[in-house]
């Protein structure tokens, strides 16, 4: 159930507003519906098939979220998330051109992002923003 | 209420379509690429993840350097970082005055910089928050002015600016916990502190800006970097002697790069 709210909510953000960019409307979600601050973002170009690598640091004791998108509806973005040793931890391999993970630690811990075109032909611009809180 | 049943069939029949979809896809349990680039945390992750590790007086921790007339865009985007990191100290100890300080300082770099006209509607924002004391709302203001304005400048070719500009809220993040733990610590806790890929991130960066590293101050930026990589190397526990190494190291730099 919970899942269908978000795919719901997360779904109008798609929705294309003159004033506002994606990332505003991620990043003002993510803030008004959980008091997630941005930590950091990276975009990267991406051909169908193909996966744009990350590393990044995880602080002990931070709740975080990890959103994957991009503003190109047909892309159907995945996203893994994989531990420093390669070996996948958590991973949102639904439809559709965003992704979102949940990730804690209680050690600091450095881990892989992946971002994933799955199905698109083409060159996607895919963003990742990490929030934490 | 009709509407509401077929939108809700409808959501539902994406969901169990798109999770069929998702039970195809192959994910491999494994994946041993390097990835090329490091995504660099906020100051203020770093700071928070000391909030959460005990009660801190950050008043005692950190010194509001009001200063804001610097020459040159490499000491400005340096500074920028830093009163950054020191706004975020304000904030979790609810200090009006000097937060106000540090946004101003923060505005008056940026219009030296030339990028202020982005910053501009957050400054706004974050001064009427702060006239109702909204601390939680300033946060979220000040991470996501700080952020959009790495990405804008990522994408206007301004990637010295963004560098510079981690680098110096890194030096003033780690300078702060350092302070913290010199005095009070604790081997469990340390581990914040243990920023080894970042550090190992900014030098591969720098190495590759030959120019930039030129420049008199990014050169002794960059050796308190290498200083930290020998600190890490030599003491992966990290004693509290060697915290005692990171703080006077990251004080120095703090000092060179705030020093108009």
């Amino acid at each position: 159930m919970k899942k269908i709210l978000i795919t719901i909510i997360f779904v109008s953000l798609f929705v294309p507003m003159k004033s506002q960019s994606v990332y505003s409307k991620v990043v003002r979600y993510m803030r008004n519906n959980g008091g997630y601050s941005l930590s950091t973002a990276k975009y990267g170009y991406i051909n169908k098939g193909e996966k744009f690598y990350n590393y990044k640091t995880f602080s002990a004791g931070l709740e975080y979220a990890i959103v994957a998108y991009s503003e190109n509806q047909n892309v159907d973005v995945d996203l893994y998330l994989y531990d420093y040793d390669g070996y996948l931890k958590l991973k949102d391999t639904g439809s559709g051109e965003w992704a979102l993970l949940n990730f804690s630690t209680w050690e600091q811990m450095r881990m892989k992002i992946v971002v994933k075109n799955y199905s698109y032909y083409g060159n996607a611009k895919c963003e990742v923003l990490i929030f934490y809180r | 209420m009709k509407r509401f049943k077929i939108l809700s069939l409808l959501c539902i029949s994406i969901f169990i379509f798109g999770n069929m979809a998702n039970a195809q896809k192959k994910v491999p349990k494994t994946d041993n690429t390097e990835p090329k680039s490091v995504l660099v945390p906020s100051s203020n992750e770093i700071l928070l993840a000391l909030k959460k590790a005990g009660k801190i007086k950050w008043g005692s921790l950190v010194t509001y350097n009001k200063t804001s007339n610097y020459k040159g865009r490499k000491k400005q985007a340096l500074n920028l970082g830093v009163r950054v990191a020191d706004a975020f100290v304000a904030i979790f100890d609810h200090d009006d005055s000097n937060f106000g300080y540090m946004n101003n300082t923060i505005f008056s770099i940026s219009e030296s910089l030339g990028i202020s006209g982005t910053i501009k509607p957050y400054h706004e924002k974050i001064k009427k928050l702060k006239a109702k004391n909204d601390w939680l709302d300033i946060t979220l203001e000040l991470d996501e002015m700080n952020i959009t304005l790495q990405r804008e400048m990522e994408v206007k070719g301004n990637s010295d600016i963004v560098l510079l500009s981690s680098i110096g809220g890194f030096f003033e993040g780690i300078n702060i916990v350092s302070r913290y733990f010199s005095t009070n610590y604790n081997a469990k806790k340390v581990g914040i502190l243990k920023q080894v890929h970042l550090v190992d991130h900014f030098v591969k960066q720098l190495d590759k800006k030959a120019k930039l590293k030129k420049d008199p101050t990014v050169k002794k930026v960059y050796n308190g970097l290498i200083a930290l990589q020998k600190i890490y190397k030599g003491d992966k526990k990290l004693s509290q002697k060697s915290v005692k190494k990171i703080n006077a190291k990251t004080k120095e730099i703090i000092n060179l790069i705030t020093k108009s």
